[in-house]
């Protein structure tokens, strides 16, 4: 028992030390924002996403469009 | 004898005028800027050839006809002083440094990752801090309320709801058209990148939303005209001109909306016309970016 209670302890500090770097997690120290559009057309309805990350705080940087259209969606060359 | 002074006073009025109305014709043109720093990043990026890359920067930059921009992605004016710097190049020292201070924190940075050549060239933080707080003092507050409500009711009833976002789309349009006439183009140099409570100005999806708006031919003309004069950023341009061209079946012009045209030959030479990189040159500088993002 006491030897599990040893291993649990050293579990979690391993993961602490992993949190620590949040670099580590894919995308973990940036914050997305998505801006939706929607247009009406003759042939049906458009949908566009506007994506924006800042990886420094505050410094917002356009990372794509894409654009939904009769239910199939396409990454922008941007 | 008389007679002849007077030809020639005269002639040389006409040689002093002609010269100087033929300096106000050279206006400036940012799509020259955009294409030369596209030519430059493509030696660097493309073909792989740093130090060529700062040499040409160089002489660019030192001929002081443009004002350095630093765009996303292609971050001309920072790699040419991280290159310069790498291969021993005078870049001009502290005052080229002041200048990549001030194009850092328009869009929303704080420097940080500079530091080290800062410290290098002897620019401390202090000096940086003091250089971004006064920059900040000098943004157009009219401008920065007047885009923080703009900014905050352009995504309302988005996407579905066309009752709440019409309206605000014809009162954003009438908006920009104020600025344009008051202001100019509002640029990252007038108002920052956010607003009040952290509000981010989507350039981009604001600039889009326009093609919904009867000014949209209005707009669009004046915002080409603000590509020319450095202020609006082609990249803002291309993505609302060809969602028009989606919208309405017109051809696509620079390939940022689908299945438009496949002639890559002609968006080609489309991108160049308004400053944009081509197709090939806009991949490298994706891949790189997203590498920059995800690591």
């Amino acid at each position: 028992m006491k030897k599990l209670q040893g291993m649990k302890s050293s579990f979690s500090s391993l993961e602490n030390k992993k949190l620590r770097n949040l670099q580590a997690i894919k995308g973990g120290s940036a914050s997305n924002r998505n801006s939706p559009s929607h247009y009406t057309t003759p042939q049906g309805d458009v949908h566009d996403t506007d994506f924006y990350t800042d990886d420094v705080a505050g410094d917002w940087k356009y990372k794509g469009r894409t654009k939904l259209f009769v239910g199939e969606v396409t990454p922008i060359n941007g | 004898m008389n007679g002849q002074n007077i030809i020639i006073k005269s002639l040389l009025f006409l040689y002093f005028f002609l010269s100087i109305s033929s300096c106000q014709k050279k206006s400036i043109n940012y799509i020259l800027y955009y294409q030369k720093v596209n030519e430059i990043d493509s030696i660097y990026r493309l073909a792989n050839n740093p130090k060529l890359a700062a040499e040409e920067y160089k002489k660019f930059f030192e001929a002081g006809e443009y004002e350095p921009k630093n765009q996303e992605r292609i971050n001309e004016y920072e790699t040419y002083i991280t290159l310069a710097d790498r291969y021993n190049i005078d870049f001009g020292g502290k005052e080229s440094l002041k200048k990549l201070i001030l194009l850092d924190a328009q869009h929303g940075g704080n420097c940080k990752k500079y530091f080290p050549l800062f410290k290098k060239y002897g620019v401390d933080s202090l000096y940086v801090k003091d250089q971004i707080a006064n920059w900040k003092k000098s943004l157009n507050q009219t401008l920065i309320d007047s885009f923080t409500i703009a900014m905050k009711r352009d995504p309302l009833g988005r996407p579905f709801d066309s009752a709440v976002s019409m309206p605000n789309v014809r009162k954003n349009a009438k908006l920009l058209i104020w600025t344009f006439n008051k202001y100019g183009y509002p640029t990252p140099q007038k108002m920052g990148t956010t607003g009040h409570d952290n509000t981010f100005f989507a350039m981009p999806t604001f600039l889009t939303h326009m093609v919904e708006a009867k000014e949209y031919p209005f707009i669009k003309s004046k915002l080409y005209e603000y590509i020319k004069s450095g202020d609006c950023l082609p990249r803002d341009y291309a993505l609302m001109v060809d969602v028009d061209a989606f919208l309405y079946d017109k051809e696509g012009l620079y390939r940022f909306a689908p299945g438009v045209s496949t002639d890559s030959a002609k968006i080609n030479r489309n991108r160049k016309s308004i400053g944009l990189p081509s197709l090939k040159h806009t991949a490298a500088l994706r891949r790189d970016f997203f590498k920059t993002i995800d690591q």
